[in-house]
């Protein structure tokens, strides 16, 4: 087949070719034309074949392009789409024809694929054609951008023309992202910031939210649908950034219908959709976190202050479980039960709730109260949900130890005083408190339930002896082990010599029962029940405090007493005195009558026997007034120096502990030093500080300052000593 | 030599003397896929030291190569010379594991398997021509859940599993008998008009479980000879290969199912320790193992291609001698015969037929419509008690005759030639004229190599000399690098009826290296005739001219592959490798060339 014969031949595929594009390929013969395009290729006219093809390709787009860059704007796009589908039918068929020639003859010199050629000449003729290029790309964004504003467009027509950007790429992006993407990314962002900035500024909160996401789901769509999918990723970096991440602050800081509000108002659909919304942009959910570990900690802050006014412990509690539940639902709801926001949560109760002792203090109280009323009639379940709530606060205490020591103080008046609703209830509590804190944290509590009940049977076994009654008084004892209980200093007074005889009889008992053991009498926990007769022989049963019981037992002998005689004749510590004769002297229980005016008690001050007390009760119970009345109106002015004060309680406190739990601590932490030298023999201090704190974390925090005191102490006793060569690290001594 | 290999890209026109056994030792991968794939070199091809590309490939510890060479089809079996010496000379012994894996994927892409995988995979839409419908029951609501099929009673629209009458015919005795009787009953529907049900009475019956799943595993089994199905339908598998006459399947499946009892009863559980039982090499049809895929055990059955090909030898047998009942294509030859063949396996096996059939010409416009599936026969699967019981939709297949006979109407010079040719192919005439024709211009025998090629991959006729002329240039046409093999082989044989000079040329013209190389290396040791022929001259004239801008120092390329031939032909013969050196010297000066 020599040149001439090939251009022959070329000259009917070139006729061919043009029937093609006249869309008359039906009646030509497949067989035919690629048995010309393979013979041509055979023998070596690849070369004439191919230049012709993409000639008659050029001549054939030159035209159509014409057509294209005369259309108008409204017919602009249509007219792509119609020559583009028509130039992908017709290049597919002028590919079948030429199948052979791009199998052996295009890879073998090089050269772009027949219809990929039929792209690269339909991007330059038309798609990029000075008249088509500028105008198909404002159009496309200009249809978007009515899209946008909430007009209907044809999407179908838009898809088939990106995605025309897409193919002319070839094997590439680079069309669809030159002509179209780049552009469209840069007003997408500039549309957005002038959108959210002006819905930010007339709305409230939650709209914007609601607008954005609205926003987000459409722009998702319009990926789907039209957009290629690699600019998903891109188009939405850009939404977020403007929608979300340059507003995440002023939009959490919203006056009125920002965050504050939401958690006010525990808006969790709103929140869920806040979270959600900046869960796109894992930075600022930390601000949102934050956000809400700011406003816990700002509220607990201001109920712990209000706590400081009312002094309403149940109150207070309350508060704090209703807090906790709000914020729980929260996380779990708006935030998705989040990790990191559970934790954030916790963070801020427990910051708060740690701010100083009084938490414990109060939440003892709580405690007391649930056990003393607030559980009266419920179920065993009802109670135990009641108590598992108050576990979850507890648990955010970090000084467990100064709550263990008012609860304690507390638990031993309600066995004392018989006050508990009922025992299955406090043998839950401390239940729940072992499995919070361990078995040490409750063995002394068990002890306390355990010398309730060893009391018990052996008042019983005293009673069935028959020695009980001595000279017509009954006594009831309670035998506490020391150390169990709360200490208290051994206040010792003089007993009425009825009572006193009992007392002997009693200790002859256990003392024959129990040999070598000691029995220390503790007057002022106890209570007694007396029988006056008042003027008109009037008769009550009072029952009163053991130290009220010794001084009224006075005025059998006497009708009026100076203080200074009462207190010679009863030896009680003058403060308890002092209580107790006021509590006798109230208004409603005014039993003696006090010379001085006002509600202390001077010194030379003067009782006499009420003959004319009067009452509609039998049985009467004369309760104690507060500490803290007593000692205020008689001690005033009494040094209050230094750390030390007094607690909530009446109790001494240093740096804010009670000074019980202060001295616990002390030995506490130094158990916990000399434990762990004693296993390391040798340890740098701060290593030390960091296992102590370690062990410790499960009772309080101890500071560090503490540690350290506790550390030279140590040494000053010869149980530590110094590195010799490095002053940092000390050494056990055995 | 010329050409540096390692930079060498399949633009550069390669030395006939790089092959693909040095591209193996060199670990030319791109080359070696040039030549294999473009050029068609044949992956097991041995040298004069009976030396497989594999062989060099391991030796040489060419990772890649090895990979290709085996994901091609290179040969490697245990206890074999071949696949010893492999294992044996391979670099390390990753690479041997490598190698002795091979089975997992041995000869996955070997052509024809690839295209029978073609056609497995494309039968929805490459022209089915039945569907078996599955039809779940009230039994099995599992089954009805999880495909989604069976609708109480009726064609279903689209959850069939369409397939192609011809291929199963030619894997399944059984399965000839039941298209069979269907068709011959349909067809006495169709002439009284009436609407008699595709054979009603051939309904069987075996209660299965899992039927659906475990017929189309052997429906892949049937298509592309390769099995994987999980284990716990076994059973199933066994009861539907008795059912359709593949006693060979059946034995081997009963044999692995016992096997794998054993292994159980003795506590083997996990798929490590089944697959250290090996299975393989059970027997001379298939190689089996267990493998573990998506979470199942599979029992996977290797193809060995012998077999296979025997069944698909009786169909190209069938197809060049008679019109098969299920053609769906007609081939017009230039010198007036025609064949009936399957537009599937034609499109599966030719790009060129893909192409055409589905293009927006002629023949793809007559002959490439998709009949739609819904109105296809269809046969029936049922979990119940029948397995087949078939309907057929009348209406459907009316709209197919219809249709042909527009065609018919169209064409009516077609139904001449097939009248008159219709004898020719010995078939009843009044079959093809309802089919799509197509008409290709050569001649009748070089089609009929074609087709047997495309139909069992191996022209079963003789390639004799002029027309082995014809059959190169159709299979460079339908682009079959295999039969283009063929042919090289058959010319090579034939060297001596044929010229060797217009040889040299048609190897040149089609690109063959392997021949160019034999006829280079017959002109070397015949030089004493060739350089006295005036064809000779010109050529050696014409080669020299290739280079362009010669200078004094400048080789001429056939020269030098020649001296390259003379060197290796006669290396042990100093004096006659002398003398031949002398004579080309001599040819040079007479013509005024010097190197």
């Amino acid at each position: 087949m020599d040149r001439q014969r090939a251009i022959t031949v070329w000259g009917e595929l070139s006729g061919a070719i043009d029937e093609i594009f006249r869309k008359n390929a039906s009646n030509l013969s497949f067989e035919h034309l690629y048995r010309n395009a393979y013979n041509l290729v055979l023998h070596k006219h690849a070369e004439i074949l191919y230049q012709g093809v993409q000639n008659s390709v050029q001549t054939y787009l030159n035209t159509v392009s014409t057509f294209v860059a005369n259309a108008s704007d409204e017919r602009l796009l249509e007219e792509i789409n119609l020559r583009w589908g028509e130039h992908q039918v017709t290049m597919s068929m002028v590919r079948d024809i030429l199948m052979y020639m791009d199998r052996t003859y295009v890879p073998q010199h090089n050269k772009t694929k027949v219809y990929d050629l039929g792209l690269r000449i339909f991007r330059d003729a038309i798609a990029r054609h000075p008249q088509v290029k500028d105008r198909l790309r404002s159009l496309l964004l200009g249809s978007i951008r009515a899209e946008r504003e909430g007009q209907l467009v044809d999407r179908s027509l838009l898809r088939s023309t990106l995605s025309m950007l897409m193919e002319l790429g070839i094997e590439g992006t680079a069309v669809y992202e030159e002509d179209f993407e780049r552009e469209f990314l840069r007003t997408t962002r500039a549309f957005y910031r002038a959108e959210s900035l002006d819905v930010i500024s007339k709305n409230t909160c939650p709209v914007y939210m609601r607008k954005a996401e609205q926003r987000l789901l459409e722009e998702q769509e319009r990926v789907a649908q039209y957009l290629d999918r690699s600019t998903d990723p891109k188009l939405r970096a850009i939404l977020e950034e403007e929608l979300v991440k340059t507003h995440a602050s002023s939009l959490i800081e919203m006056e009125g219908s920002g965050c504050r509000a939401m958690f006010r108002d525990g808006k969790t659909e709103d929140l869920e959709r806040m979270y959600l919304l900046f869960a796109r942009v894992p930075s600022t959910l930390e601000e949102l976190r934050g956000a809400m570990a700011e406003y816990v900690k700002s509220a607990g802050r201001e109920l712990v202050a209000d706590q400081e006014r009312v002094r309403e412990p149940v109150v207070f509690v309350k508060g704090l479980l209703d807090m906790r539940d709000k914020f729980d639902r929260i996380v779990s709801d708006a935030f998705q039960g989040e990790k990191a926001a559970q934790k954030k949560l916790q963070e801020a109760f427990e910051d708060f709730i740690n701010m100083d002792t009084r938490c414990a203090h109060y939440l003892a109280l709580y405690v007391d109260d649930l056990l003393k009323v607030g559980l009266k009639g419920m179920t065993e379940e009802d109670a135990d949900g009641a108590l598992s709530k108050f576990i979850v606060i507890f648990k955010f205490l970090q000084d467990k130890d100064v709550f263990e020591n008012y609860y304690k103080q507390h638990l031993s008046k309600r066995l004392l005083g018989g006050r508990s609703v009922n025992d299955e209830f406090e043998k839950q509590m401390i239940v729940k408190l072992k499995t919070e804190c361990g078995y040490h944290f409750t063995s002394k509590l068990e002890g306390m339930f355990n010398d309730m009940r060893l009391s018990k049977d052996a008042m019983e076994e005293f009673r069935k002896a028959g020695v009980s009654r001595v000279g017509g008084v009954e006594l009831e004892v309670n035998m506490l082990t020391m150390g169990y209980w709360p200490s208290q200093a051994l206040t010792t007074c003089n007993l009425p010599p009825e009572i006193k005889a009992c007392c002997q009889v009693f200790q002859n008992f256990y003392l024959n029962k129990h040999s070598g053991r000691k029995v220390t009498w503790q007057a002022g926990m106890g209570s007694a029940d007396i029988r006056a007769t008042f003027g008109n022989s009037r008769k009550h049963e009072l029952n009163v405090h053991t130290y009220s019981m010794c001084i009224l037992m006075l005025f059998n002998a006497a009708d009026t007493l100076t203080l200074e005689d009462i207190q010679k004749a009863t030896q009680i510590p003058e403060n308890e005195l002092r209580r107790n004769l006021i509590s006798l002297c109230t208004n409603k229980h005014r039993i003696l009558r006090k010379a001085s005016k006002g509600k202390g008690v001077t010194e030379n001050d003067r009782f006499t026997f009420n003959a004319d007390f009067t009452s509609k009760l039998r049985r009467i119970k004369v309760p104690l007034v507060s500490m803290k009345e007593a000692v205020v109106d008689g001690r005033a002015g009494e040094g209050e120096g230094g750390g030390g004060g007094l607690g909530p309680g009446g109790e001494r406190l240093v740096n804010g502990i009670p000074a019980a739990v202060e001295e616990d601590r002390r030995h506490l932490v130094e158990a916990a030093i000399v434990r762990i030298m004693k296993a390391r023999r040798k340890l740098g201090h701060n290593e030390l500080i960091a296992e102590v704190t370690r062990q410790l974390s499960m009772r309080f925090t101890a500071s560090p300052p503490f540690i350290k005191n506790r550390i030279e102490s140590l040494i000053e006793r010869d149980y530590l000593e110094r590195g010799a060569n490095d002053r940092k690290t000390y050494a056990y001594l055995a | 030599m010329a050409g540096n290999p390692a930079t060498s890209n399949i633009t550069v026109a390669f030395p006939p003397h790089l092959d693909v056994w040095r591209a193996a030792r060199e670990g030319n991968l791109q080359l070696l896929i040039f030549l294999i794939e473009t050029k068609g070199h044949n992956v097991n091809m041995i040298n004069e030291v009976d030396a497989s590309p594999l062989y060099y490939a391991a030796l040489c510890g060419h990772v890649d190569c090895v990979k290709y060479l085996l994901l091609m089809g290179a040969v490697a079996d245990e206890g074999t010379f071949m696949g010893e010496r492999c294992f044996f000379a391979a670099l390390n012994d990753p690479l041997r594991h490598l190698l002795r894996c091979s089975k997992m994927t041995r000869a996955y892409r070997e052509p024809f398997l690839e295209s029978l995988r073609f056609m497995y995979e494309n039968k929805e839409v490459w022209w089915p021509d039945v569907a078996f419908v599955c039809r779940a029951t009230a039994f099995d609501p599992k089954w009805k859940a999880s495909e989604g099929v069976g609708s109480a009673g009726g064609v279903q629209e689209k959850s069939g599993l369409f397939c192609h009458q011809v291929i199963l015919r030619a894997r399944s005795a059984f399965l000839i008998q039941e298209f069979k009787k269907r068709r011959v009953e349909t067809r006495c529907g169709r002439r009284e008009g009436l609407g008699v049900a595709w054979g009603t009475a051939s309904s069987l019956s075996i209660p299965l479980l899992h039927s659906h799943k475990a017929f189309a595993c052997i429906l892949q089994y049937l298509y592309c000879s390769r099995l994987e199905m999980p284990l716990y339908l076994l059973d199933d598998g066994i009861r539907i290969s008795r059912i359709l006459h593949l006693p060979g399947l059946g034995l081997e499946l009963q044999r692995a199912s016992d096997k794998i009892a054993m292994a159980r009863e003795r506590g083997i559980q996990c798929h490590r320790e089944l697959k250290s039982l090996k299975y393989h090499s059970s027997s001379k049809h298939s190689t089996f193992y267990v493998s573990r895929q998506r979470r199942q055990e599979m029992l996977i059955v290797e193809p060995k291609k012998e077999t296979l090909i025997e069944h698909f030898k009786l169909l190209a047998e069938e197809v060049v001698t008679r019109f098969p009942e299920d053609a769906d294509v007609v081939l017009f030859t230039g010198d007036g015969k025609s064949f009936a063949l399957h537009r599937v396996i034609l499109a599966a096996r030719s790009p060129y037929f893909r192409t055409m059939l589905r293009s927006g010409f002629k023949e793809g416009q007559q002959a490439g419509r998709l009949i739609v599936p819904h109105i296809l026969p269809t046969m029936e699967v049922s979990a119940e008690t029948r397995i087949f019981s078939s309907e057929i939709n009348y209406k459907g297949s009316k709209r197919v005759m219809g249709e042909k006979k527009d065609l018919e109407k169209k064409k009516p010079s077609n139904q001449d030639q097939v009248e008159e040719k219709g004898a020719n192919a010995c078939c009843d005439a009044s079959e093809p004229q309802a089919l799509p024709s197509i008409h290709l211009s050569l001649s009748g025998e070089a089609l009929r190599r074609v087709i047997e090629f495309m139909y069992c991959d191996e022209p079963l006729s003789p390639l004799e000399v002029p027309l082995v002329f014809d059959v190169l240039d159709a299979a460079t046409l339908f682009m079959l690098p295999g039969l283009r093999n063929y042919c090289v082989s058959a010319l090579m044989e034939h060297v001596d009826k044929i010229d060797i000079f217009s040889l040299l040329e048609v190897a040149r013209l089609y690109d063959l290296p392997r021949l160019e190389n034999f006829v280079v290396e017959r002109m070397a040791m015949n030089l004493e005739k060739v350089v006295e022929a005036d064809k000779f001259r010109l050529l050696v004239e014409e080669s020299a001219a290739t280079v362009k801008a010669r200078e004094e120092r400048d080789s001429i390329p056939l020269i030098d592959d020649i001296r390259y031939f003379v060197c290796r032909l006669h290396r042990f013969d100093q004096d006659v490798q002398e003398m031949k050196l002398a004579l080309i010297k001599i040819l040079l000066e007479r013509l005024g060339l010097k190197i």
